[in-house]
């Protein structure tokens, strides 16, 4: 399965902008027009998985595998 | 080719090494001394050394004499020499985690694995190079590491893989023995199968990360690299087991004992797409090797997005494991121009999407411990291709999104799986096999693995230019 959206998608375009602003937002100081290049190509490339992952067919009682055991020290 | 007479010790299994201690034909200060020799000559021309370790190493090789001499044996692993991934704790020492910002990192402890294998005898001779920071920054070609790119054991101006690259060529050029990497997507495999040694990944949970780097706390897993699996089950059984400060080790199951042969092998349907033709044709001789020891037979995977949600949790969980890293600024110091911008994306992963990363790995967790049920084993190509030039992209090489087999979702799903050598391929390159089992199923795929290996000898093959 592979995801088939990409930043041609209007929405992805737009969430891809918006999550680059976020981090301009935060270092934006830091980035060279190059690594700018490199993170743009690399939030559309998480969009692509975030797509192929809606193809799973997941229903509501498909919970997430987490184990949490409420903390209780021996003594 | 044979254990050659005028270089008895360098391409030497542990089984053998431990048989010339015992019959007095060697002793653990002659073996450390050796290899640390051969770590100071070769492993560093090959840029698998970060730190050698022989104050250490001849403290705890001399005991082991003296034990062995006073009639006590800690067993297999007494005296031998080996290496660990510069990502494991071992104090007195750096512990880069193969990053030029943590280059003078210490920490005063030992990781469980170094623990546990110093109870056990072992004589720890070196730290091992890596690529920076287990990998998980997304580089994209072999010039990522602290010590340099990784050079092959077979071949200096091929990658070594990555991210255990020291480990998988100190043992191909007869450097150690055995050595411990780890792996949360392909970093044992890969340095396996690119250096023509064999390569345990346990299941999740089964080896205490305790005092190793996190990249992903839910992919990480700690295993032998070494040249048989002989010589992996005698280490994988040393550093498995419980440990109270690692909560996912308390979870551990019993699988039932071994019943050897005949094994019941799936072949993964598609495995050898896109792969290189001697991938191919050393695969399809594998399966006649595999049909003498059981029964062979082609399998479809459950449909998953396997790839696609271990991408997602790795990338989320590196994000979060280093945050700080990466907020402060640190990453700009690290040595690949692609890793110093490398995480940025993952800071913006919502959490929708890692949950969902999560809820498929049960689903699909379920539905392939459902096949593993029917089969002992999966199989498939450890990797479509042979190592990469030293100095060229990866994407000049290979494709990345074609390049994975059984990886996503024996990682994602935490699954045990070895890599076995079985033959050459371009440029006169190793190729591997992996065998994947089930959840806690070590036991099978190792014997299946040690059968595969009574009937071929690629695991005995070494490079004769590294033969002294």
């Amino acid at each position: 399965m592979t995801g088939e959206r990409s930043e041609n998608d209007p929405m992805d375009a737009a969430v891809i902008a918006a999550r680059l602003a976020e981090i301009e937002a935060r270092f934006g100081g830091a980035l060279t027009p190059e690594q700018r290049e490199q993170v743009r190509g690399r939030i559309e490339r998480t969009l692509k998985l975030r797509a192929a992952m809606r193809t799973a067919p997941l229903t509501n009682a498909d919970e997430p595998e987490i184990v949490f055991a409420p903390y209780r020290a021996s003594a | 080719m044979s254990i050659h007479n005028r270089d008895k010790f360098s391409f030497a299994t542990v089984t053998e090494l431990g048989r010339q201690i015992r019959s007095g034909g060697a002793s653990p200060t002659e073996l450390a001394e050796h290899f640390l020799e051969r770590l100071d000559w070769i492993g560093r021309q090959l840029n698998a050394v970060v730190t050698l370790t022989p104050e250490l190493a001849l403290a705890q090789a001399a005991q082991a004499e003296d034990e062995l001499a006073a009639g006590i044996d800690r067993g297999l692993l007494h005296g031998i020499p080996y290496g660990a991934k510069d990502l494991l704790a071992v104090s007195g020492y750096p512990t880069t985690w193969g990053a030029a910002p943590f280059a003078e990192q210490r920490f005063d402890h030992e990781a469980a694995v170094v623990e546990r294998l110093r109870e056990a005898g072992a004589v720890l001779v070196a730290k091992l190079a890596m690529v920076e920071l287990a990998g998980g920054f997304g580089y994209e070609q072999p010039n990522a590491a602290l010590t340099g790119p990784g050079r092959n054991g077979w071949d200096d101006g091929s990658w070594a893989g990555g991210s255990s690259s020291g480990s998988g060529a100190a043992v191909a050029a007869g450097c150690v023995p055995v050595t411990i990497g780890t792996e949360t997507w392909g970093s044992i495999h890969c340095p396996s199968a690119f250096n023509g040694i064999t390569g345990l990944r346990p299941t999740y949970g089964r080896v205490s990360r305790r005092g190793a780097m996190a990249l992903s706390w839910t992919m990480d897993k700690i295993g032998p690299m070494a040249r048989t699996a002989e010589d992996c089950a005698a280490v994988y059984v040393t550093i498995a087991g419980p440990d109270s400060a690692d909560p996912p080790t308390r979870l551990q199951k019993d699988a039932p004992p071994d019943h050897g042969e005949p094994f019941r092998f799936g072949v993964v349907r598609g495995g050898c797409e896109h792969a290189q033709p001697e991938v191919v044709a050393n695969a399809e001789a594998s399966l006649d090797v595999l049909r003498e020891i059981g029964t062979v037979e082609e399998v479809e995977l459950p449909d998953f997005p396997w790839d696609a949600a271990a991408s997602t949790v790795v990338i989320a969980e590196a994000a979060s494991a280093f945050e700080e890293f990466i907020t402060e600024g640190k990453a700009a110091g690290l040595t690949a121009p692609e890793d110093r911008a490398g995480l940025y994306h993952g800071l913006t992963i919502p959490a929708v999407d890692y949950i969902r990363a999560l809820r498929i790995r049960r689903a699909g967790g379920r539905a392939m411990d459902q096949l593993l049920i029917r089969y002992d084993v999966l199989i498939a190509p450890t990797y479509p291709h042979v190592a990469p030039p030293i100095d060229q992209p990866f994407a000049t090489y290979f494709d990345r999104e074609q390049r994975r087999n059984l990886g996503g979702l024996g990682n994602l799903c935490g699954l045990p799986s070895i890599s076995v050598p079985n033959g050459f391929g371009e440029r006169g390159l190793p190729t591997g096999l992996e065998l994947l089992g089930r959840a806690y199923g070590e036991e099978r795929i190792l014997a299946a693995a040690r059968a595969f290996q009574h009937k071929t000898d690629w695991h005995l093959k070494y490079p004769s230019h590294h033969a002294t």
